[in-house]
């Protein structure tokens, strides 16, 4: 071995990394839009959009049902692959290209391949950041979505229906959600606030804790119709405090709501949090008035998740946590209306 | 048995190259053959002309999203799987790599904690998997550090332990996390260049040169490091200090592409491995440079694996771990435990 | 004759009972001193302390005049060749490479072995015979090819001393003394003082200019070898009845048969 390795590897290396950095630099992408408007998105960032847009790649299954509630299905070219799996969502939309998630990252170049005008995604967990940075750079707009409660929900159909060019569908849907939203509240506002009791609206984790909602949209639905969020209550700023029993056994909440994505995951949650000592000496079981509730977009009868569900999600809320005053409310009339209403194509 | 011959050593040094250019040419997107070579040699010949519509979107593909993409796997190969090498002399131990100083734990700590508790901007998890890994590092070296000296034995010792204590942080931090956010720790750990852009090549490559330069001019060191202690100090080495310096050049080496891409296991195992039974010696002026090579083309073709085997992405650490255990179980099973022997 | 080393009233401890206490020596170039003592008596961390592997808690140890605890590793490593009891590396290494080691001290921090290095390993390796098995993996080498390349490594130090630890542990009759015969030519041909340590008081007799008795960590007594190893002084340091036998070669000690029985 005569010759000197070191050498050849620092000018092959050398040699890669300028030619990479020379004709990075020589074809450096300049993007312009030709004619645009501003749209301010969820997370407050000014984007230029030539609207309606006739491609878009949206990267959560809420945002794609409503979308696909706007009549615009057709215009989504590619889906996140938690899409998949709604049953809400038309199935043309979920043989879409999956081009990823925001958990485990998109394939950047399956999102250019499909040409979209514009990416719909959460911001704020995940590899989002990361993300929304690069497609940015690739002159990609990035509409940016999140939820914190029902208005956002109201505002993010809105925004979606001034993106698709479907206004008018936009806000038939949002008058059908309001109206009814606006009857809970103000239903809500006649509970005197001793006739209020203390909900816990949780999940129970395969170790035994209980993942509650706390200042989350689901959460903040408890005490809109009526209830007392004992979660929110006693942690304001945490959107999921993690719970064990003990404190479970403090709060003893008049009602205690467990959801679940499918009835095998609402039964073996109830199989584990029955097993425990404490569940006998809870209020909430002694007074029957123990819920379950489906949620997501699993299965058929899943009501309560982000997208104009969450409706039919509050009603049911509304009638475990106050049967008397919610007693007139025909919540399968109204779901009903809803799905043929906006879900039939 | 005869030296490796020069042609080989040049063929499997070279290697990268042509795999540089495979690499340029796979992805989702399609881009025709003669397009891709006018957009990559227009500089140097003018007379190959593109001037389709779709020229500035190709250009997009190949300049904003395949070329740092592969340079970060091919530079990253090469800090796994010399790091690897380098370690396993300076521990005189064929079967350890770059996690066994902690880095790994420290690195998911640090992105753990950034993920968890701070506001998600971006570079902050970067810069935070890159000071735990560097962390863990100088915890495991302090404590194995005993009157002046740190001992190989007490070394991996404290590895454990550091690692096991980070585990542990990490474990609680998973257990105050909400789930969503949980959700991105795991898949942090996953190791994944899926989203990895300029600002990447440019967090870390500078880095892994800079610590790959220093092991290269270290290279023959390393064969007398790894002799054992005192027969590295009776031939003029002053080992505490040289081993000190070669566990920082790899810790920089390593953390400096994990805090950027995540944990990837597997490499800086099997490549070092591989090498040694490819060239049938040892030598460390042989076995680093190829390593480098074949570490880089080995991660490269994996991730050209994660990245256009489906539309969406696949975590290339899951890739490298399918074909890397397998494949180490294979090379110890057919050659018995010293694998690299004759 | 030029002093390579002298030992000067050193004193060594590990912290428990063992120590070396109050040793002088002095070697001079081109002479074999050969230790010679029961096991524990402290022959291993002598050649530890002279090569300043382990620090003396008082006297001091000169190697061609210099005090060796203030030496920098590749300072000691260009006067001092340390040969261990062959032993199986983790990575095998080449014969050529392994002698190429003993280049090391003589190599910038972020040098690799040149031509020339290169050069002198395959001169060190063909003085001690072993030039054909250049390209062996050193691991498969017989064990006493195996010490003869350490030797040759040492060589490739261009050392002023040479030290050995039980060159002829687990070596074959033969190659005990082939090793030591090469290592008393090399002493004589270059010059190098060498020490090492034997088990055999008749090995002693027969390859080195010099003996020193040790026992419980002290020397017991120094001097050529025919005034060393003497019966009465063997028998006290081994605590074993010898015989002397008297042959045309000189006379060796065999122990006498009456204290197994």
């Amino acid at each position: 071995m005569r010759i000197r390795p070191v050498i050849v590897i620092l000018a092959l290396t050398t040699l890669i990394v300028s030619a990479g950095f020379f004709l990075t630099i020589a074809n450096f992408p300049i993007n312009t839009l030709p004619s645009s408007i501003t749209i301010q998105d969820m997370s407050g960032r000014s984007v230029a959009l030539s609207v309606p847009v006739n491609r878009a790649v949206i990267l959560n299954s809420y945002w794609n049902e409503i979308a696909s509630t706007l009549g615009v299905s057709d215009k989504i070219v590619g889906i996140d692959k938690y899409t998949i799996s709604s049953i809400y969502i038309p199935k043309a939309v979920r043989e879409r290209p999956v081009v990823g998630d925001l958990f485990g990252g998109v394939n950047l170049e399956t999102i250019l391949s499909l040409k979209p005008d514009v990416v719909i995604m959460d911001f704020g967990y995940g590899k989002s950041g990361d993300i929304i940075k690069s497609l940015e750079s690739l002159g990609i707009p990035v509409i940016c979505m999140y939820s914190n409660n029902f208005n956002d929900q109201i505002n993010a159909i809105r925004l979606l229906g001034k993106i698709f060019g479907t206004e008018a569908r936009a806000e038939s849907l949002i008058n059908f959600l309001e109206i009814r939203h606006s009857v809970l509240i103000s239903t809500t506002s006649r509970i005197p606030a001793n006739e209020r009791p203390t909900v816990l609206l949780c999940r129970v984790e395969k170790d035994g804790l209980l993942t509650a909602y706390g200042n989350s949209t689901w959460g903040k639905i408890v005490e809109d119709v009526g209830g007392i969020n004992i979660a929110l209550r006693s942690f304001p700023s945490q959107s999921w405090p993690k719970i064990n029993l003990e404190t479970l056994l403090v709060w003893n909440p008049d009602i205690i709501i467990i959801v679940g994505y499918d009835d095998a995951a609402l039964k073996s949650q109830l199989d584990l949090i029955m097993k425990s000592s404490v569940w006998g000496n809870l209020k909430a079981v002694k007074d029957s008035r123990v819920y379950t509730v489906l949620i997501g977009s699993r299965t058929e009868g899943a009501y309560l998740d982000w997208g104009p569900r969450m409706l039919i999600g509050e009603m049911k809320l509304a009638k475990m946590i106050q049967p008397k005053y919610f007693s007139d409310l025909n919540v399968d009339l109204v779901s009903d209306l809803l799905i043929s209403t906006y879900y039939s194509k | 048995m005869p030296r490796l011959r020069k042609s080989v050593f040049l063929l499997l040094l070279l290697l990268p190259l042509p795999v540089f250019f495979l690499s340029l040419t796979i992805g989702s997107y399609q881009i025709p053959f003669d397009e891709l070579l006018a957009i990559l040699f227009q500089g140097i010949a003018p007379f190959l002309n593109s001037d389709s519509s779709q020229t500035q979107i190709y250009r997009d593909v190949i300049f904003m999203i395949r070329l740092p993409r592969i340079l970060l796997a091919l530079f990253g190969g090469i800090a796994l799987s010399v790091s690897g090498a380098s370690l396993q002399s300076v521990f005189k131990n064929p079967l350890v790599d770059s996690y066994i100083l902690g880095l790994s734990a420290g690195a998911g700590l640090g992105a753990a904690l950034a993920i968890a508790f701070l506001p998600n901007i971006i570079g902050l998890t970067q810069l935070f998997a890159f000071l735990f890994s560097f962390m863990a590092f100088m915890l495991t070296y302090f404590v194995a550090r005993d009157r002046g000296q740190a001992s190989t034995v007490s070394l991996v010792l404290a590895g454990v332990i550091v690692t096991a204590l980070f585990s542990a942080a990490l474990s609680m931090i998973k257990f105050f996390t909400v789930p969503e956010k949980l959700s991105s720790v795991v898949y942090w750990l996953m190791g994944s260049m899926a989203v990895s852009g300029w600002k990447e090549v440019l967090y870390s490559v500078p880095l892994i040169l800079l610590s790959f330069l220093i092991i290269t001019l270290m290279r023959w060191r390393l064969n007398v490091l790894s002799m054992g202690d005192e027969e590295a100090k009776s031939l003029g080495i002053n080992v505490e200090r040289d081993r000190l310096v070669v566990l920082l050049t790899t810790t920089l080496m390593v953390s400096s592409f994990v805090s950027v891409a995540g944990i990837i296991g597997w490499v800086g195992l099997v490549i070092p491995h591989l090498v040694r039974m490819l060239v049938r010696t040892p030598d460390n002026r042989i076995v680093i440079p190829i390593s480098a090579s074949l570490g880089g083309v080995f991660l490269l073709l994996a991730d050209d694996v994660a990245r256009s085997l489906t539309s969406y992405e696949l975590p290339v650490g899951v890739i490298t771990t399918i074909i890397g255990a397998p494949f180490f179980l294979y090379l110890l099973k057919k050659r018995g435990g010293g694998s690299w022997r004759q | 004759m030029e002093t390579i080393v002298s030992v000067k009233d050193l004193s060594f401890s590990y912290g428990g009972s063992f120590k070396l206490s109050s040793i002088t020596l002095n070697v001079e170039a081109g002479t074999v001193l050969a230790l010679l003592g029961p096991n524990g008596c402290g022959k291993t961390t002598l050649l530890k302390c002279i090569n300043a592997l382990l620090k003396p808690e008082k006297g001091k140890v000169l190697i061609d005049g210099k005090n060796a605890h203030e030496l920098k590793r590749w300072e000691i490593a260009r006067l001092v060749g340390y040969v261990p009891q062959a032993h199986v590396p983790p990575f095998p290494y080449s014969t050529l490479d392994l002698v190429l080691m003993g280049r090391t001290a003589h190599l910038e921090f972020f040098q690799q072995p040149s031509n020339l290095d290169q050069q002198i390993a395959e001169q060190a390796l063909r003085m001690v015979g072993l030039s054909h098995l250049g390209h062996r993996p050193y691991d498969q080498l017989s064990g006493g090819e195996r010490q003869l390349a350490l030797i040759a490594r040492a060589i490739a130090q261009e050392p002023k001393l040479l030290l050995l630890d039980e060159p002829t542990a687990h070596l074959d009759f033969k190659n005990q003394f082939l090793v030591l015969d090469m290592v008393r030519r090399i002493s004589r041909e270059n010059g190098i003082g060498v020490i090492m340590s034997l088990h055999d008081p008749n090995q002693a007799i027969m390859f080195s200019d010099a003996v020193a008795l040790m026992k419980n960590g002290s020397i017991f007594a120094v001097g050529p070898p025919h005034s060393v190893v003497t019966r009465e002084k063997i028998e006290t340091i081994y605590e074993i009845s010898v015989r002397i036998v008297k042959h045309t070669d000189g006379s060796f000690i065999i122990p006498s048969m009456e204290s197994f029985s």
